[in-house]
C-alpha cells in the first residue's frame, strides 16, 4: 500500500450534522456493506469514540454532543475498494465546531490546522437546515407585520441594543469567509475542491428536488461565490445527506425497518441517489 | 503555535492599492450631502447580493466581509434595534475601502469594485472652497461616480432648489479643477425614491416637472463635458409603507457601473504611485495618473 496521497478536511459549524455523519460513516466503512463504498485502512485511538456514536445510530437514538466525550481530533485513512492504492486521510480538527468562529474572530488558527490546510486535497464542508442563520431587515419586519413597529413614536434607544458581533454574522457570510481563508493559505498550491453537504436531507428534500436548488434558495451567496471562483478552476458540489434517512421519532418504523442499517442513509447528488455515504469523499479523490 | 489571516476589515490605502496592483480595480466613488443615503445605499448593495436579489451580477469575493457586515447590522434585527438606523459616516485620517468582487453571468468576466468611505461633510466644503475640490482625490482616481442627490429634499418645494444647486456646484467646481474632466463616468442618483409622489398624488405633476427640469439643465450643461451622464433613481431602503422593496433601483445603478468598467482580465491600475507607499499623507496622496478615456 502506498502512502497516503490524499487528505480531506472535514467542517462545519456546531450542530451542522457532523458527528451522525461520522457515527453512520464509521459504520458503513466498517460493515463494507455499500457497493463501490471506500473501506476502512487505518484508525487511530478514536475508536472507542466512533463505537459509542456508531451504536447511538444503529440504536436510532440522538448523538449527543458531551464535549469531554470528544476527541480534541479526529482522523482516519480510507481506502478505496477497487484495489487501488490510493488512501485518503480524513481528518475532523474540531467536532464540536466551535473552533471556526473563534478563527473568524481572532484572525488567527493553530499551526497544525495550517498544516493539514496547505497539504490537504478538498473540504467537506456541512450545513443543516434547520441551524442556518440569515439576515432579516427591520424594514422586512415592518412591511410583513404593518403596526408592529410604530416608526413615529419608536425611539432608537442605545440601551438593549446589539453591537456588531461575530455571533450575528449569517451563516453563509461565514462559510464563504472560512473558505476565503483556507484558499488564502493555499495560493501557491492547486484549488482545493469543495463538497457542500446539507445534512438532515430528509427533513427538507419534499420540498426541493436537489440540494443544489436548496443551497441556491437558502444560501445564495455562498452559491455564487462557489460558481464564481475565478476561472472555474475550483470544483465543487452539493450533496444532499441524511445519515439518519428520517425523523427519529416519525420515521421509526421506517428506519429501524431496513435490513441492513446502511440502506436507511440517503445520499443524493447530481440527479443521483444512493446509500454511499462515502461519495462525498471519493468525488473529492477523483478530482485528483 | 498560531497562524496569522487576513482581516475582513475595511482596507487602508496602502491595501487597497495591493489590489489594485495586482489586478485591474474599478473605484466607484458613492458620494453626496450628509445623510443623502450614501452608506445605505452600499449596505444595501451588500444585502442584495447576499440575498440573491441581483440577476445582474453575482457575489465572487471579498476581502471585507465585515466592514459590510457592520454596515448592515444597524438594518438588521439582530441588531435589537426597531428603527431601521444607518450611522454617520465620521470624517478621518485617511480613507478605507470597500472591496467586492462581482461575476457578470452574461460573459463570466469579474469585475473588483473598491468602494472608498467618503463622509459627505467633504462634499460639503468642496462647495465652498476650490481648495477642498481640488483635494478630493478620490473623484479624480474613481472610475465611477456615483452622485447622490437627497430624494427627500427634492420632494420639499423648500429644500428642492438648494439641493439641486449643490449638485450644479459641485460638478462645475470638480470640472473647473481637474477633478473631473472628459474621462468622468458620472451617475446622478436620486437617493430614497420612496418619498417621491407616485401617480395618484397631487404632488406627482409638479415633482415630476422638477426634476425633468433638474436632469435637462445637468444634461445640457456638462454631457459634453464628462466622460458619460446618467440619471438613476434609487430606493435603498424604503420606509414602511411603500409599494418599492428594498433594493430598488440597485440593479440599474449596478448595471450602469458594468458597462463602463475595467474586467479582471485587463491591465492592473495602482491607485498610488510607488514612492506613495513611503509619503502617504491622508487626503493628499501622490494619485497615480488615470489613464485618460477616449470619449
Amino acid at each position: 500500500m502506498s502512502d497516503v496521497e490524499f487528505g480531506v478536511l472535514l467542517m462545519g459549524p456546531p450542530k451542522s450534522g457532523k458527528t451522525t455523519f461520522l457515527a453512520a460513516l464509521y459504520h458503513v466503512l466498517e460493515q463494507a456493506d455499500v457497493e463501490g463504498a471506500l473501506r476502512l485502512h487505518h484508525l487511530g485511538e478514536e475508536r472507542s469514540y466512533l463505537n459509542r456514536i456508531r451504536n447511538h445510530w444503529l440504536s436510532c437514538e440522538e448523538i449527543g454532543r458531551t464535549p469531554e466525550e470528544i476527541p480534541p481530533q479526529l482522523s482516519m485513512q480510507l481506502v478505496s475498494s477497487d484495489d487501488s492504492d490510493s488512501i485518503v486521510e480524513l481528518v475532523v480538527p474540531d467536532l464540536l465546531g466551535e473552533s471556526y468562529d473563534r478563527y473568524l474572530e481572532h484572525r488567527e488558527w493553530p499551526q497544525e490546522f495550517d498544516d493539514f490546510v496547505r497539504k490537504m486535497l478538498g473540504v467537506l464542508l456541512f450545513v443543516h437546515p434547520d441551524h442556518v442563520r440569515k439576515s432579516t431587515l427591520i424594514l422586512e419586519v415592518d412591511q410583513t407585520v404593518p403596526g408592529l413597529v410604530d416608526s413615529d413614536s419608536a425611539t432608537d434607544v442605545t440601551e438593549g441594543v446589539n453591537a456588531w458581533g461575530i455571533e450575528h454574522v449569517p451563516t453563509q457570510v461565514k462559510l464563504v469567509e472560512l473558505l476565503r481563508l483556507l484558499e488564502h493559505r493555499r495560493t501557491d498550491l492547486p484549488p482545493i475542491q469543495i463538497g457542500l453537504l446539507v445534512s438532515a436531507w430528509d427533513r427538507v428534500a419534499d420540498m426541493w428536488d436537489t440540494a443544489d436548488l436548496w443551497v441556491e434558495g437558502n444560501m445564495p451567496f455562498l452559491c455564487q461565490y462557489l460558481s464564481a471562483r475565478i476561472g472555474g478552476e475550483v470544483r465543487h458540489r452539493v450533496f444532499g445527506i441524511s445519515a439518519q434517512g428520517g425523523d427519529l421519532i416519525q420515521d421509526r418504523d421506517k428506519i429501524t425497518g431496513a435490513t441492513n442499517a446502511s440502506d436507511r442513509i440517503i445520499v443524493s447528488s447530481a440527479g443521483q441517489r444512493s446509500h454511499d455515504i462515502t461519495a462525498p469523499i471519493r468525488w473529492i479523490m477523483e478530482g485528483m | 503555535m498560531t497562524v496569522s489571516l487576513p482581516g475582513a476589515e475595511p482596507l487602508t490605502i496602502q491595501q487597497a492599492n495591493q489590489i489594485a496592483r495586482r489586478t485591474p480595480v474599478n473605484v466607484v466613488a458613492v458620494f453626496g450631502p450628509v445623510k443623502s443615503g450614501k452608506t445605505t445605499l452600499i449596505a444595501m448593495i451588500y444585502d442584495s447580493l447576499q440575498r440573491g436579489d441581483l440577476t445582474c451580477c453575482e457575489f465572487a469575493g471579498s476581502d471585507t466581509l465585515w466592514g459590510f457586515e457592520r454596515l448592515c447590522h444597524n438594518l438588521r434585527i439582530a441588531s435589537n434595534r426597531t428603527v431601521q438606523d444607518m450611522q454617520h459616516t465620521p470624517r478621518a485620517d485617511s480613507y478605507q475601502f470597500l472591496h467586492l468582487r462581482v461575476r457578470d453571468p452574461l460573459n463570466d468576466r469579474r469585475y473588483e469594485f473598491l468602494f472608498p468611505d467618503i463622509t459627505g461633510e467633504l462634499f460639503e466644503e468642496a462647495l465652498d472652497s476650490t481648495e477642498d475640490t481640488e483635494s478630493l482625490s478620490i473623484i479624480r482616481r474613481a472610475d465611477q461616480i456615483s452622485l447622490l442627490a437627497d430624494g427627500e429634499k427634492l420632494v420639499s418645494p423648500i429644500a428642492r432648489q438648494r439641493a439641486r444647486a449643490d449638485i450644479d456646484t459641485f460638478i462645475r467646481s470638480c470640472l473647473e479643477v481637474g477633478v473631473m474632466d472628459r474621462s468622468s463616468i458620472i451617475q446622478i442618483v436620486v437617493t430614497k425614491s420612496d418619498l417621491l409622489p407616485e401617480e395618484n398624488d397631487d404632488r406627482f405633476a409638479e415633482v415630476s416637472e422638477f426634476l425633468q427640469n433638474f436632469e435637462n439643465d445637468v444634461t445640457s450643461k456638462y454631457r459634453d463635458r464628462v466622460g458619460s451622464l446618467q440619471f438613476l433613481r434609487v430606493a435603498a431602503l424604503p420606509k414602511a409603507p411603500s409599494s418599492l422593496g428594498a433594493g430598488h433601483g440597485i440593479a440599474q445603478l449596478i448595471e450602469g457601473w458594468l458597462r463602463s468598467t475595467k474586467t479582471t482580465d485587463g491591465t492592473p491600475d495602482p491607485l498610488l504611485r510607488p514612492e506613495s507607499d513611503r509619503e502617504f499623507d491622508s487626503f493628499q496622496w501622490r494619485v497615480a495618473t488615470k489613464p485618460r478615456q477616449d470619449v
